[in-house]
Parts: C-alpha cells; sequence; structure tokens
C-alpha cells in the first residue's frame, strides 16, 4: 500500500535470485500486489556480470502484443504514462556477446495502475480554485487599498 | 548504480568543481568586503537596486530542484507536469504587492519572523520558526543531495564526495561575504543560468524529431498527453500552493524584500517570475520523449542528467554540470544566509539575549552558518530517500503558513488563534493526505484548511489590529 500511496512502486530487494545460468528476476519479494496510482512503474533487477537484459510489457497475461520497455545492460528502468489497468511484466538476460536469452522470468510481475478517484479530484480541484482565487483577491485587493498610489 | 555509464570523465567533473568553487570563493572575498556591518553582512545594506534584485530572485529560485526535478515532471506527468511547476513563479509575482506591503509596515525589519512575532505574538512565532526551519533544512537537503546526485550522472564522482564540495564551497562564501556575497554571485549565476538553459533547450529541441517522437510516446505512454490525468491536475494547484508558501514565509525571500530598495522591489519580483516562467518548460519538455527516444531513466532523480548527456553528449554535460552548479550556489548560498539570520535574529538574540552587540551577533551569525552546512552534511550523507519526496514532504507545513502571512498582512481582523489553528490544522490535515493520496495533495489541503481556518477565526474576531505596531523601532521610540 505504501506503493500506491506514494504513486510509484519501489521495487527494491537485495535477496533476488537468477533461477538459470542467464535467467533473470525483477527485485520483488511478491509477484500479485503491487499498485500504482500515478501510472509509474518503477522496476530493478539484479546485476550479474556481463549481462544484457531485456523487458517487456503487455496489458495480457500471456504477452500476445507485448511491447518492448528496454533492452540493455542498466540494471533498472521506469514505465511511466500507463492508463489505468492491470500490466504484466517479464524479463530475461543473455551474457553479452552472445545472441541467445535465458528464459523468461515466470509468472510475470503484475502491476495495476488505479489513479485516484475522480470525484476526490474534482472536489480538490474545485477547492483549489476557490483557494487560489482567494489568494489572489486578497492581495490585489489589500495593495489597492493600502498600497497603491491609486 | 543501475546505470552503467557516464557522459563525462570524472577528471573533468573534478576540473570543473575546482574552477567554479574557486570562483564563487574569490567573488565572496570580493563582495565580502563591503559588508562591514551587521546590516551590511545580512540585508546588503538594504540598497539593492532592480538589476541585482531581479537577478537574485531568479537565481534563487531555479534551484537544482528545478533542473532536477521538472525533468521529472515531464517524464510523469506529461506537458501538464512542466505547467504545473511553472505555476512556482505565480509566487513571485504574488509577493512583489507584498513586498511593498511589508516594507510599508516593517521599514526596519530583518526577517520574516520578526513580522510574525510582532503580529501574532510568541507561540505563533515559535511555531512558525519550527515550520520555516524545517522546510529551510528539506530544502537545503534536497539541494546538497542534487548536488551529489548530479555529480556522480554526469561525471561519476561519487555522491559522498560531489555533494561534500558543493555544500562546502557555498557555505565558504556565504561565510565570508554575507548577503553582497549572496546577490553578487546571483546575478552572475543568473545569467550563466539563462544561457545555459537556454543553450540546452534549444539543442535538445533541434535534437529530437518531434512528430515521430510524439507519435510513438502517445502509443506506449498515452497518459501522458490525457490532459484529465488526475495526479498532473492535482499537481497543478499542489505545486502552486508549495510555491506561494515557499515564498511567502521563508526568510530567503523577506531578506531580498528588506534588501531591495523600497522604490524597485515590487517591479524586482515582478521582473523575476517572468524571467522565471518559461524555464521549466525549456528544461522539462525532452523528457517527455525520453523514453520515445531510447534512453533509459535508471533513477527518477537521474532524469534531467541522463537525458541531458543522451541527447547533449559531453558538451550538453558540460553545460548541465555548469548550470547546476549554479543553481545550485545561488540557491545554497541565499537559503544558508537567510537561515542563519532567522535563528541569530529570532532565535538566539530575541528569544535568549536581547542585549547582545552587532560584531558579536555577526560572529554568531558566522558560526550558525557553519552549523547549518555542518547538519545539512550529516543528513544528506547517508543519501536517505529521493528528491521528490524529501522535498514535498515539507509542503503541507509551508502551504499552511499562506494564509497566516497574508492575512496578517492585509486584514486587521486576523488573530492569533486563527494564525495558530490555520498552521497546525493545515500541517497536520496535509500530512495525512501526503500519506493517504500522494504527495501532489498535500500542499493544496493544507492551503485549503489553512484558509477556511483563518476565515472562520477572523469573521468572528474582536481583534483591530494595529499596523504601527509592527514598526518595531518606532514603537520603542514612542514607548
Amino acid at each position: 500500500m505504501t506503493s500506491l500511496r506514494t504513486g510509484h512502486l519501489l521495487l527494491c530487494c537485495l535477496f533476488a535470485l537468477a533461477k538459470t545460468a542467464t535467467g533473470a528476476t525483477f527485485n520483488q519479494p511478491d509477484m500479485d500486489r503491487y499498485e500504482s496510482g500515478d501510472g509509474t512503474v518503477q522496476l530493478s533487477w539484479k546485476e550479474e556480470l556481463d549481462r544484457v537484459y531485456e523487458v517487456r510489457r503487455s496489458t495480457d497475461p500471456g504477452f500476445a502484443d507485448s511491447l518492448p520497455v528496454y533492452e540493455g545492460p542498466d540494471t533498472a528502468t521506469i514505465v511511466t504514462g500507463l492508463r489505468e489497468g492491470t500490466y504484466y511484466f517479464r524479463i530475461r538476460a543473455r551474457h553479452r556477446g552472445e545472441d541467445d536469452y535465458g528464459d523468461w522470468s515466470d509468472p510475470a510481475l503484475v502491476v495495476t495502475v488505479r489513479y485516484i478517484d475522480r470525484r476526490l479530484v474534482t472536489i480538490l480541484m474545485s477547492a483549489g480554485l476557490v483557494t487560489f482565487l482567494a489568494i489572489v483577491g486578497t492581495i490585489y485587493t489589500g495593495h489597492r487599498r493600502t498600497d497603491s498610489p491609486h | 548504480m543501475h546505470q552503467q555509464s557516464t557522459v563525462l570523465d570524472p577528471n573533468i567533473g573534478w576540473i570543473l568543481l575546482a574552477i567554479f568553487g574557486l570562483l564563487w570563493v574569490a567573488l565572496g572575498l570580493y563582495w565580502g568586503r563591503k559588508a562591514t556591518s551587521l546590516e551590511g553582512f545580512m540585508l546588503a545594506g538594504r540598497n539593492v537596486g532592480i538589476a541585482l534584485g531581479s537577478a537574485t530572485a531568479m537565481a534563487t529560485w531555479v534551484t537544482s530542484n528545478t533542473i532536477m526535478l521538472v525533468p521529472q515532471f515531464g517524464l510523469k506527468m506529461g506537458i501538464w507536469g512542466l505547467l504545473a511547476y511553472s505555476t512556482a513563479s505565480f509566487g513571485l509575482f504574488l509577493f512583489a504587492p507584498m513586498a511593498l506591503r511589508i516594507r510599508s509596515l516593517i521599514p526596519n525589519g530583518y526577517t520574516s519572523g520578526d513580522f510574525i512575532r510582532l503580529r501574532y505574538g510568541r507561540t505563533a512565532w515559535a511555531l512558525f520558526l519550527l515550520i520555516s526551519f524545517f522546510y529551510s533544512m528539506a530544502w537545503l537537503v534536497s539541494m546538497a543531495m542534487a548536488g551529489g546526485i548530479v555529480l556522480e550522472a554526469l561525471s561519476g564522482i561519487p555522491y559522498q564526495y560531489g555533494m561534500s564540495v558543493i555544500l562546502l564551497v557555498c557555505v565558504i562564501y556565504t561565510l565570508v561575504g554575507g548577503l553582497y556575497a549572496v546577490i553578487g554571485t546571483d546575478f552572475i549565476q543568473s545569467m550563466i543560468i539563462l544561457l545555459g538553459v537556454v543553450i540546452v533547450g534549444t539543442t535538445a529541441l533541434m535534437n529530437i524529431d518531434i512528430g515521430p517522437a510524439y507519435e510513438r510516446t502517445a502509443e506506449t505512454q498515452p497518459a501522458l498527453f490525457n490532459a484529465l490525468l488526475p495526479v498532473a491536475l492535482l499537481s497543478l494547484f499542489n505545486n502552486m500552493f508549495f510555491g506561494f508558501g515557499e515564498v511567502f514565509h521563508n526568510n530567503v525571500w523577506w531578506s531580498r524584500a528588506f534588501a531591495i530598495r523600497k522604490q524597485v522591489v515590487g517591479k524586482a519580483f515582478t521582473l523575476a517570475g517572468f524571467l522565471w516562467l518559461p524555464i521549466p518548460v525549456a528544461v522539462g519538455f525532452s523528457a517527455i520523449f525520453a523514453t520515445s527516444l531510447g534512453i533509459n531513466i535508471t533513477d527518477p532523480d537521474m532524469t534531467g542528467p541522463l537525458i541531458a548527456g543522451e541527447l547533449l553528449g559531453s558538451t550538453g554535460a558540460v553545460i548541465l554540470f555548469v548550470v547546476i552548479f549554479c543553481s545550485l550556489g545561488s540557491s545554497i548560498d541565499s537559503l544558508l544566509a537567510a537561515t542563519a539570520d532567522l535563528l541569530t535574529e529570532d532565535v538566539f538574540k530575541k528569544m535568549f539575549n536581547p542585549d547582545i552587540g552587532d560584531n558579536r551577533l555577526r560572529w554568531y551569525s558566522k558560526l550558525i552558518i557553519i552549523g547549518l552546512g555542518l547538519a545539512t552534511w550529516l543528513i544528506c550523507l547517508p543519501r536517505l530517500g529521493n528528491l521528490m519526496t524529501v522535498l514535498f514532504y515539507a509542503g503541507p507545513f509551508v502551504g499552511s503558513a499562506i494564509w497566516p502571512i497574508i492575512s496578517g498582512l492585509y486584514w486587521r481582523r486576523a488573530n492569533k488563534y486563527g494564525a495558530i489553528t490555520a498552521m497546525v490544522s493545515g500541517s497536520a490535515i496535509g500530512l495525512y493526505a501526503y500519506t493517504a493520496f500522494g504527495w501532489y495533495t498535500a500542499s493544496l489541503v493544507a492551503t485549503i484548511v489553512s484558509m477556511l481556518v483563518t476565515i472562520a477565526f477572523t469573521i468572528f474576531s474582536s481583534t483591530r489590529f494595529d499596523w504601527s505596531l509592527l514598526n518595531e523601532s518606532h514603537s520603542e521610540e514612542v514607548s
């Protein structure tokens, strides 16, 4: 819930284990519970010597129509601009200089993007507008009454 | 560090650090010769003109957070994020008439604490000092952290070393020069910042093929172009009120209101607002397309440096390095000086030792600057949290101070009970909103609550404040 409340995920567990010689998994202990409140997902995975990683995402658990997220040697990435919904992420690795990747991480990382309640947004936006106008009005009328040469 | 390579060689980073560090210290020593009195050291003789005044306000407001956080706003919230950040300039626009009012009411004042103490009494004053000190430390820590992070991202200089050197340089030249040195260096730094931002923005624009980049971003990150993205909409007001709270309450801005000549103080803040307004868009728009351009962002705090390095190469990295070093210097020095003034004048002199002489007070002011630098360094050393969480945690506190300040300046009926309740309830409920809904609601909720409480207490108030009580020297003469 902390991740949901702060608006993004920080998936940082130091105990991720490689499944195979070129296997890779996300640094995250539980694959089912993560939610994002702002459409941002922060992923990281354990660094291993001379590896290249590939991360893909999909809205389908079977990864039909998946999209590339990252391919390269870094061990973290940030995905932003996601609409509300459920997303699946998976990762695999290969030795640098080789062509064949290891297996995809299984199970996939499941992330649910759920924005803040729209009714609450409307209420806060309306109150914010009133507050803004009140601040400007107070300073403007105060200035006219006290400091303005007019 | 998740990122595997840096754009600049560490030796280049150290050379840049040495050149600009020595330059700021030398300028601090040069301008510091003018600071022969306490008033000169704290308020630059109350005689700063429009050019230096607007430059110091603009440069101080272009903090490392502007350079480092704006790209994060673009990356996470798209164009709305950049516009949300730009609303921080409204704080400068609105502070322009407030600065005139402040100079009229408290012509001999030193700090924002002076105003709260004389207007609302000692309890509200103590609470205000707590809020202001907490916010100032959050700002200082976030900037020193940003310095270490950017040096590490661009040149591979370890975070602890980069952060320590930047902090040390700022402490030294603030120490030797006081507000004269702060304002003087701010002028040069503002010119470098403006030039650097124009170069970075223009070069980034030329290197991005907007059409394909937009199409790819719209396909893979559709929410970035959603005009009704809740987090972005809420950030608009949240960021605006955070900016209002920062400018209205903090002694960084009040010390400038006292230091700039009264005839030009309003114009100086207005001009600074106009100079600042386009900076977030220029700095951050390329971040919207970062993913579609194949730039991998490994850490939110690295967004700006990574994009500049990828898009602009080593030249861009050097320019960004210099711009951030200038923005760090112009803000850390201002904050060190203003917070030291607040602690020296309000806590040390007014609370504990009213009869202390100016020379001794100036000596204590320097000790406080060193202490603040040391405390900031110790907090930054373990690199806890990211920039956004560190900074926005202070949002509810400063948001809750907006209404006690403006009602205290303009409404005779505003009273201490309303001010205290507004600050306490606004901070508490704003903090709750931070944890319950997210950082993008905290300042917004705190300001709304603070407004409702202030208005309620004012409506039922029997207070009719005598404005002449704010002119402390006048009151003393009369008595």
